[in-house]
This record gives structure tokens, C-alpha cells and sequence, in this order.
């Protein structure tokens, strides 16, 4: 599904360059569900942005679903970004001008779903995460847990094949973390999504079935756990 | 798509409610103060279109060259030559001539008024220019010369309830006429307005009016074929006049009806008060748009500043899919959202002020023409423009942001810190050049106030005499008044400073030839006692002077020096056909835009004089005022009382700089409130996200003082800046302005700087409020957040 070859992210400084990515081959098929480990600026979320379009490499080729992603024009990019990618964050990013509700209505709106058909998926969505009473709170209204979810909610509701997600369960305790993570699992096994998280913790990393090492923008072993 | 924008647009106005209401106000005001203008502009630029024949409508003018090369325009022309044109031209279909009455003295049974809108004209007036008729007919209304049409108005003023037609109207005690027509009231945007139209008498002071080179006095207009070029037709008129009138260098041009009102160059008009000086125009559009350019400011600068608030929603936005336009759609959305509401309250604020604006220009303007719905279509067009013009920058700058970037949170997010401060410092130079301009109109205004003119206005009451009946009764007049104790002194002449009088060519030098025009006034002995004017050298006239075989004369100063005589040498010498007893201070006797002319001054003997004119004490002026008026009607009870205080009448030459002044004043005003208005939340948001630094100085022991000056000192740099750039604009332009007058007001530093010393007051208080009330807030408050 992702075919990455020799990708390099530098930033240019006066005299010198520095790499925050060098040189990254990886293959991630469809199904998988794999854990970037890594220190603090190993660069596993340059990796996650590139991955999900949201950034662009410097140097190297990018495959996505055999297409050449480093040759996608913006409007390409972004119609694979609506129909296959959801996105998870560390901090929730809710928008906090929106209910619940409409937080989780958002993406289908890029979509073009229309409104009858929206307003179903929606209600699938708040159903399945048990959070239809919660639908016209704002975020701010909701515990760290449950804007999370909402968060989950919403990468989900255009039914991507491939979730990334940035240290989804960093700023949640352990009850919730593993919530998420259950949640993630399930998804992975029982609908075949693709999911890429970013993860500090070995716990959170053990739910997924491969882990990749960043240090210094290369990628050091692949599944330590396996050999 | 488009109800989540809505939603999120309310949501944020509501949850920064003074960023909400800054840009709301401002775009209101701003939009408000444009819809006046442009109705300002659209009833002068509609000026005399009602004439259903206006684009074929022409009015005959000259232009020649004045004594000192300037060009000379005139709509004067001889009486004849309307026929001529007619007779000669088979492209011009009708022709008409106008001139005024003058003040007439209008009696109906015993009762007097006096009505200073009579019109000469001729018959084909209503066939050129479109006054319908409410009675009577254009075909016979004015058929006979005794005939006289009335307007609606005069009708009611004049018979009140009663039929007017077939009534006896009787001008100047002997002219008899006959109502035969009513007209509908003429428009407020003629240039040709009336109470009554009479016609066109065959002669004037016993010379046929059709005589040439005799009297030009009639303004001539000509109504073309439709196919007709004005160019042609112009070019033909001195071939048929050719020895017929004297035609000198003057050449012959046909000025388009719609140019008259704001294009007109000429010497003299029908109506000065019904002719707009086009620069107005102009400078009026200029301020406007830059009044809303300004609120435009507010928004770019509030809304780039705030950009960081929606960076977390774009990263969001772009991350669920969302391409920049769709962000771009939206941010423009709310702006156009703000401008809409905006919109709708400038209609209200235009209702609100039009009486004022009305009242300050002493105009009639209607809001009518903003409810078209043509107007409404071009409006709602141009709010979305300036909608987009405000909302295009921070939409682009906020819709290009990356998500990568936004959530590392790396610096890489344009701060747009450059342009902000370039447009308050644009906003400041706009709203001081205003100040500037509107204190030196003032001090041009106060200038004329004090200006020295010769002669004291103060406290002189002038009565004019406009009938032959009190014209006779005058001297007996003034000798009943000068018995009264509060009258100070009493004179008669038969011209008075500040009012329009008569010239005279006198011939002084040795070759005879050369002229000097002289203003020429008769006075008595009292005169310069009551004026207080001061006499330089000389003597004053006395009753003998009247008797005496050679007239003797008073001149001023200008009229000495051009002769080349000192005032003392003067005395003696001849000039013309006078002998100069006496030399004069110079006075004013007419607009400040013209320098002193000459003046001669004779004694006014025994002919009836024109104007009383009485010094009054400062105390008791009603009772005095009650007295006088008495003795008028024991003596003149007939005829009302004509009078004016001559400083009024001085006031009068500059009441349209009066005007411009007001309004200079209104829209400083309005600029600097809205300028302040989005520094006052470019500086709340400033010092909100600066809340913890300014908690960590204070615990480390930074005074309140200290705090300010940390917060304010940037802008007030800005502010400074944008007095420097308006300095060379303001003085240039307004130089400009006060060349146009001969005796004008020094432009000093003095003025800069008070212009400057006032917005940086005004821009202190705005940023210090703020400051203030930030670095008087607890630190542990604003330190416990984090």
C-alpha cells in the first residue's frame, strides 16, 4: 500500500543541513498495523505527515497504492487524502467553535456527502463510540478520554483504509489509552484498516503487529519484538 | 458546508465579541459615511437632468482673455442673439434667454413683500426645459408681456387657499402682470430656479433689448436637433454675428447643460449658490474611500493578528481533507458575513446622520435614491467587494498555512508582523492629514474672523431701502433714528462693504487710456464715523462738500499706490473727473479671495439714498431692534423691513469655508475613531498573548510603568511615523488650498505639531487603557493558567 524509497526532510540552514529524515525505505502493506518508536525529534512525526500528505519530502519517491505520490499534483494529493486517510492527534485537535456533532460531521463535508446521508453516518458513528448524548457538548466540555474518542470518531467517519495517528494515546491514562487502542485493534482486525501510529510507549506499541525504530531520521531495526 | 461556516463564524464573533464589534463598527461607519457621500455626489452629479431634453441642451458661453492673460468665461450675452441663432442656425431649434429680476418688491392688493427669485425669460423656456405645468399652459402662459407664472410655492405664499389664476401681481409699484400659469416647484437639482418667471421686457431703461453692442446681460440657451454636433454648430456662430455685435478674442463655445453645475468656469452665474466646484467632488470620493479603506485595515490587521487562534482549525480543516480554497471560501465567508451586517446597519447610521450632514450643508438630500433597487444591486456588489478587499489578504495568508508546520508548532507560520504595522502606519498618516487639514481651515476661518478689515462689523445694522417709496422716505428716516440714544451714529449711503455694488472705470493717468477700476460708493459725512473706518489723511467729507463745483473724493490706500502717490501727496490731486480731499485705510468691501481693488468714495448729496446704516450700543440691542422696527412702520408701514447686521453679511463670503470646515471636522472625526478602533484591538490582542511575559516581568519586579511603556512604545512609534509621512502631504495640499486666497493664515510648525500632539494623545489613551489594565492584572493569575 506504501512504498517509501530513500526519503530525505532537511531543513536548510546558512552554512549547513539538517536532516530530520535520511534516506527512509519502508514497505507497509495494506492491513498492517504498525508502531514508529523513536526518542524525542527522531523524526517519527515528519515521517506520520509525510506519510498522510500533509507534508512533502525533500528527496525520494513516495508510493501510495502504487501511485507516484512525489509526482501528485495538490488536487490528487487531496482527493486520496479525503477518500483513504484519517487522521488521529495527540492533542485531539477539536475544533472547539464545534459541537461534537459537527466535529465529527467535518471531514464528510470535503467530501460532498450530501446532508440526509451525512446525518446517518453520523448517528452510526456516535452509536458505535456510545457517545449520542455527548453530541451537542463542545470540547471543552468533554474529558481528555472522550475528546479523544471524538477525535477517533471523526478520522473514522469517511471510512479511510489507513489511520495515522500521532501518539493518539499521549495525553490520556491508562484506562482510556487502552479504550483507544482496543478501539484501533478492533478496526484493524475485523475492517482490515490500515493504521500507522506514533507511539512513545512499548504497551501502546505492543497492540500493533510491527514496530518501526527512528533515531536521527533513519530507521535503526524494524520489529524488534518479533526476532 | 455553508451553515458550519455560518456557525463557526457566529461562534467565534461570540467568543471575541470586542473583535466582532471593532470591525462591525468601523465597516458600518465606514460604509455609512461612503452611502452619504455617494448621495452627496449623486445630487450633484444628477444636477438638471430632469430636463427631458437635457443631453440636447446648451448654454451659450464665451471665453477671452482677462487683462492679465487668465481666461475669461461668460455666460453674458446680448439680447438679440437667441433670435439670431434661431433665425441664422437651422440646427438649433429653440433658444431662450434668463436673467434675474433682481430684488423686486412684490405687491398683491395692499399687501408688500419682497422676493429676490423673479426670472426674465422668455416664452420658449418651457419648450427647452421641462417646469410642468400644474395650471395654465406652456403654449399661452407667457403670451402677452404683462403675463407672470408663479411656482406652486409662491402661489400658496402669496393666495394662500385662493385660485391664483387671473390675479393682479404688481412688481416695483408700477409693473402690472397677470397670473396665466403655476409650475410645478423647479427641482432642488437646477441650476435654474425661480418664484416667478416674467417676460422678457422689449426694453430695458428705454433701449431696445434687441439693440447690439449695448447690454449683455442674458444668459442664452439653445436646444439642438437630436443629430446635431455641438462642435458645428459652434463654429458657425461668429460667421452670422460677424457685423452684427463687436466680437473682440472671445471665442464662441456651447456648454452642455449637465457640465453646468459642476464644470462651469464662468465670471458670473444666473445662480452662484446653485454651481459646485467639481475638486469637491473628487476630494469628498477620495475621503470616503479612504474612510473605508481604513475600517478595511481594521480587519486585515485584527484578523492577521488572530490568525493563530485558527491555526489549530486549519491544521484540523486541512488534515480532514480540506484544500485551501475550501479554507479560503470560508475565511472570506466570515468576513463577508461582517461586511453584510455591516451593510445593513450603514443604512441605518445613513438615516441617522443625513439629517446633520443636511443640516451642516445646508442641503435637502433624501435617502430615496439608497432604496432603488438599482442601488441596492450596485451596493450589494460593492459590499462584497470591500468585503473581499478586507477579507483576500488573511483569508490567503490564513488558508496557506500548513498543517505539518502548525502542528510542530514551528516558527514557519507567517507572522504578517510588517504588513500590520505598515497599515496602521498608513491608517495614522490618513487620519492626520485630516486633523491637519481640518486645523488649518480653521485657522483660516478664524483668521478672516480677525482679520483687521478696515472697518468694524460689530453691532451696525444695515438697513436697505428697496423701493422708490422708502428710498424717498430714507432721510427723514435716519433723522427720526438719530435722536435715539442707543443708535450710536447713523449714515446713508448708497453702497455698503460686503454686499455687491458698482464699479467704475476711472482714467487717472497721464495717458488717459489706461483704466483703474474703482468699487464706487456715495456717502455722507457720517459714514466713516459709523464704519469706524480711519482716515490716513485728509479730511472727512462735510455738508458743503455736496455744493462744491468739482466732486470731491475719498480714496483708500490701494488707489493711492497705484496712482503712485504717498497718502499725504494725494491730497489735492485730481483724479478723473474728482478732486481727492481724503485717504482712507484700506477695507474690505468684498470676498477674501480677492486682494483690495481700488475704492472711491463721493458724497452722496441729495439723492435718496440705498442703505441706512446704524451703529448700535452693545447693550439693549432688542429693545433698540423693537424701536427701530416701530419707527419703520409709522413711516413705511406698507413695506417690510429690510435689514441685515453687517457682520452676518461678512460671515456670508466665507460660509461655503465655514462648510468645508464642518465638514473637515465630521470626517477627522470619523477617521481617527476608526483608526483608534482597531488599535484599541490590535493592542487588546497584543497584550492578551503577551499576559504571561508580563506576569514573569512583574515577579521580577517590573513597575506598572515599566509594563506600559513595554506595551505601548511600538505603537506609539507607528503613530509617530504616520505624523512624519502626513506632514509633507498635508502641507502640500493644503498649501494649494490657501493660495486660492489673496489674505490667507501662516502655516507654522505650530500647527503640525498640534496635530500631532492631538492623534498621539488620542492613540496614547487607546493603547494605555489596554496596557494599563493588563499591567495592573495579578501575575499569579496569569501564571496559574499555564
Amino acid at each position: 500500500m506504501i512504498k517509501l524509497r530513500n526519503i530525505d526532510k532537511y531543513i536548510d540552514k546558512r552554512l549547513q543541513r539538517n536532516f530530520i529524515l535520511k534516506g527512509i525505505d519502508l514497505d507497509i502493506s495494506e492491513g498492517d498495523f504498525i508502531s514508529i518508536m523513536g526518542p524525542s525529534g527522531a523524526g517519527k512525526s515528519t515521517l506520520l505527515n509525510i506519510i498522510g500528505f500533509l507534508d512533502d519530502a525533500n528527496d525520494g519517491e513516495y508510493f501510495f497504492l502504487d501511485d507516484p505520490v512525489h509526482n501528485l499534483n495538490e488536487k490528487q494529493k487531496s482527493e486520496y487524502h479525503r477518500s483513504y486517510i484519517g487522521f488521529v492527534f495527540q492533542a485531539y485537535h477539536l475544533i472547539d467553535e464545534l459541537t461534537v456533532y459537527e466535529n465529527i460531521e467535518m471531514p464528510l463535508l470535503y467530501r460532498k456527502v450530501k446532508g440526509s446521508q451525512r446525518k446517518s453516518m453520523v448517528a452510526d458513528m456516535l452509536d458505535r463510540f456510545n457517545i449520542v448524548a455527548k453530541k451537542d457538548l463542545f470540547p471543552n466540555q468533554l474529558s481528555g478520554g472522550q475528546q479523544q474518542l471524538v477525535g477517533v470518531a471523526r478520522a473514522l467517519i469517511g471510512s479511510p483504509k489507513l489511520i495515522l495517528a500521532d501518539e493518539p494515546t499521549g495525553n490520556l491514562h491508562s484506562d482510556q489509552s487502552k479504550e483507544i487502542m482496543e478501539t484501533f485493534q478492533k478496526l484493524n482486525k475485523e475492517d482490515g484498516v490500515t493504521i500507522i501510529q506514533v507511539t512513545h510507549s512499548d504497551e501502546m506499541a505492543s497492540y500493533g503487529e510491527r514496530i518501526i525504530n527512528l533515531q536521527d531520521g533513519t530507521i535503526t531495526e524494524t520489529n524488534p519484538y518479533e526476532e | 458546508m455553508f451553515r458550519n461556516y455560518f456557525k463557526i463564524a457566529f461562534r467565534n464573533f461570540k467568543k471575541d465579541k470586542s473583535y466582532a464589534l471593532i470591525n462591525l463598527t468601523g465597516l458600518s461607519v465606514g460604509i455609512g459615511v461612503c452611502l452619504i457621500i455617494f448621495i452627496f455626489l449623486q445630487f450633484h452629479i444628477g444636477f438638471d437632468l430632469f430636463n427631458e431634453k437635457a443631453t440636447n441642451i446648451y448654454r451659450v458661453t464665451t471665453v477671452g482673455q482677462g487683462p492679465n492673460g487668465e481666461l475669461q468665461h461668460s455666460g453674458n450675452m446680448e439680447g438679440a442673439l437667441a433670435q439670431t441663432l434661431v433665425d441664422e442656425i437651422p440646427e438649433i431649434e429653440a433658444a431662450v434667454r434668463a436673467t434675474r429680476y433682481g430684488k423686486a418688491l412684490v405687491s398683491i392688493g395692499n399687501e408688500n413683500f419682497y422676493d429676490d427669485g423673479v426670472l426674465r425669460s422668455d416664452p420658449s423656456l418651457f419648450d427647452i426645459f421641462t417646469f410642468p405645468f400644474s395650471q395654465g399652459n406652456s403654449k399661452s402662459a407667457l403670451s402677452n408681456k404683462t403675463d407672470i407664472v408663479l411656482t406652486e410655492a409662491t402661489a400658496q405664499k402669496y393666495f394662500k387657499n385662493q385660485n391664483p389664476i387671473g390675479q393682479e401681481i404688481v412688481l416695483n409699484e408700477n409693473n402690472r402682470y397677470t397670473v396665466t400659469g403655476i409650475v410645478e416647484n423647479p427641482p432642488a437639482q437646477s441650476h435654474i430656479n425661480f418664484s416667478m418667471i416674467v417676460n422678457m421686457p422689449d426694453s430695458l431703461s428705454g433701449r431696445s433689448v434687441m439693440d447690439w453692442n449695448w447690454l449683455r446681460s442674458f444668459y442664452t440657451y439653445v436646444l439642438l436637433d437630436e443629430q446635431a454636433s455641438p462642435n458645428i454648430v459652434e463654429a458657425k456662430i461668429p460667421g452670422i454675428l460677424e457685423g452684427k455685435m463687436f466680437l473682440g478674442d472671445s471665442e464662441f463655445y456651447l456648454q452642455p447643460l449637465k457640465d453646468i453645475h459642476l464644470k462651469s468656469e464662468l465670471g458670473w452665474e444666473l445662480l452662484p449658490e446653485r454651481i459646485f466646484n467639481i475638486n469637491y467632488i473628487y476630494l469628498f470620493s477620495i475621503v470616503g474611500i479612504f474612510i473605508l479603506l481604513i475600517a478595511c485595515v481594521n480587519y486585515v490587521n485584527l484578523a492577521t493578528a488572530r490568525a493563530t487562534t485558527r491555526l489549530k482549525e486549519v491544521g484540523v480543516r486541512k488534515s480532514a481533507g480540506a484544500q485551501q480554497g475550501n479554507l479560503f471560501r470560508q475565511f472570506t465567508g466570515e468576513i463577508l458575513i461582517l461586511t453584510f451586517i455591516s451593510a445593513v446597519f450603514s443604512l441605518g447610521f445613513v438615516e441617522l446622520m443625513l439629517p446633520y450632514v443636511n443640516n451642516l450643508m445646508e442641503l435637502q438630500l433624501s435617502s430615496s435614491v439608497i432604496w432603488s433597487p438599482l442601488f441596492l444591486g450596485g451596493f450589494i456588489i460593492a459590499v462584497f467587494l470591500i468585503g473581499m478587499i478586507s477579507g483576500i489578504y488573511p483569508a490567503f495568508v490564513l488558508s496557506s498555512f500548513k498543517p505539518a508546520d502548525i502542528f510542530k508548532g514551528n516558527g514557519k507560520v507567517v507572522s504578517s508582523e510588517g504588513l500590520r504595522k505598515g497599515l496602521v502606519v498608513f491608517q495614522f498618516s490618513i487620519s492626520m492629514i485630516l486633523i491637519i487639514s481640518t486645523l488649518i481651515i480653521d485657522r483660516q476661518l478664524a483668521y478672516f474672523q480677525d482679520k483687521n478689515l478696515g472697518l468694524n462689523t460689530e453691532q451696525v445694522l444695515n438697513i436697505s431701502l428697496e423701493s422708490s417709496a422708502t428710498r424717498k422716505m430714507g432721510s427723514a428716516f435716519l433723522e427720526n433714528l438719530s435722536k435715539y440714544s442707543n443708535i450710536q451714529s447713523i449714515s446713508a449711503s448708497d453702497g455698503l462693504p460686503g454686499e455687491s455694488g458698482s464699479n467704475l472705470y476711472l482714467y487717472p493717468f497721464e495717458d488717459k487710456e489706461t483704466p483703474m477700476l474703482t468699487r464706487y460708493m456715495s456717502i455722507d459725512p457720517k459714514f466713516l464715523e459709523t464704519m469706524e473706518m480711519e482716515l490716513i489723511s485728509g479730511r472727512n467729507f462735510n455738508e458743503s462738500d455736496t455744493k462744491s463745483e468739482v466732486t470731491p473724493a475719498i480714496v483708500n490706500e490701494v488707489a493711492v499706490k497705484e496712482m503712485g502717490w504717498q497718502p499725504e501727496e494725494a491730497i489735492n490731486q485730481s483724479l478723473d473727473r474728482f478732486v481727492i480731499i481724503g485717504v482712507v485705510k484700506d477695507f474690505h468691501y468684498e470676498s477674501f479671495e480677492e486682494e483690495i481693488r481700488p475704492a472711491t468714495l463721493v458724497p452722496i448729496g441729495d439723492e435718496n439714498p440705498q442703505y441706512i446704516s446704524a451703529r448700535l450700543n452693545a447693550s439693549n440691542i432688542t429693545e433698540t431692534m423693537n424701536w427701530i422696527q416701530q419707527e419703520w412702520e409709522i413711516m413705511a408701514g406698507a413695506y417690510p423691513m429690510q435689514y441685515t447686521f453687517m457682520d452676518d453679511t461678512f460671515e456670508s463670503l466665507y460660509q461655503s469655508e465655514q462648510r468645508l470646515g464642518n465638514l473637515f471636522t465630521a470626517f477627522a472625526i470619523i477617521t481617527i475613531f476608526i483608526a483608534c478602533l482597531g488599535l484599541f484591538g490590535l493592542m487588546a490582542f497584543m497584550a492578551s498573548k503577551r499576559t504571561k511575559e508580563i506576569g514573569i516581568r512583574k515577579v521580577l519586579g517590573a513597575s506598572v510603568g515599566n509594563i506600559v511603556t513595554l506595551l505601548s512604545k511600538d505603537f506609539i512609534k507607528l503613530v509617530v511615523l504616520g505624523f512624519l509621512i502626513a506632514i509633507p502631504i498635508a502641507w502640500y495640499a493644503m498649501n494649494q488650498w490657501l493660495a486660492s486666497f489673496a489674505y490667507r493664515t501662516e502655516v507654522g510648525p505650530d500647527i503640525f505639531l498640534f496635530a500631532g500632539l492631538t492623534a498621539l494623545v488620542i492613540a496614547l489613551l487607546t493603547v494605555s487603557w489596554q496596557s494599563i489594565k493588563t499591567a495592573l492584572s495579578n501575575p499569579t493569575e496569569s501564571l496559574k493558567s499555564e
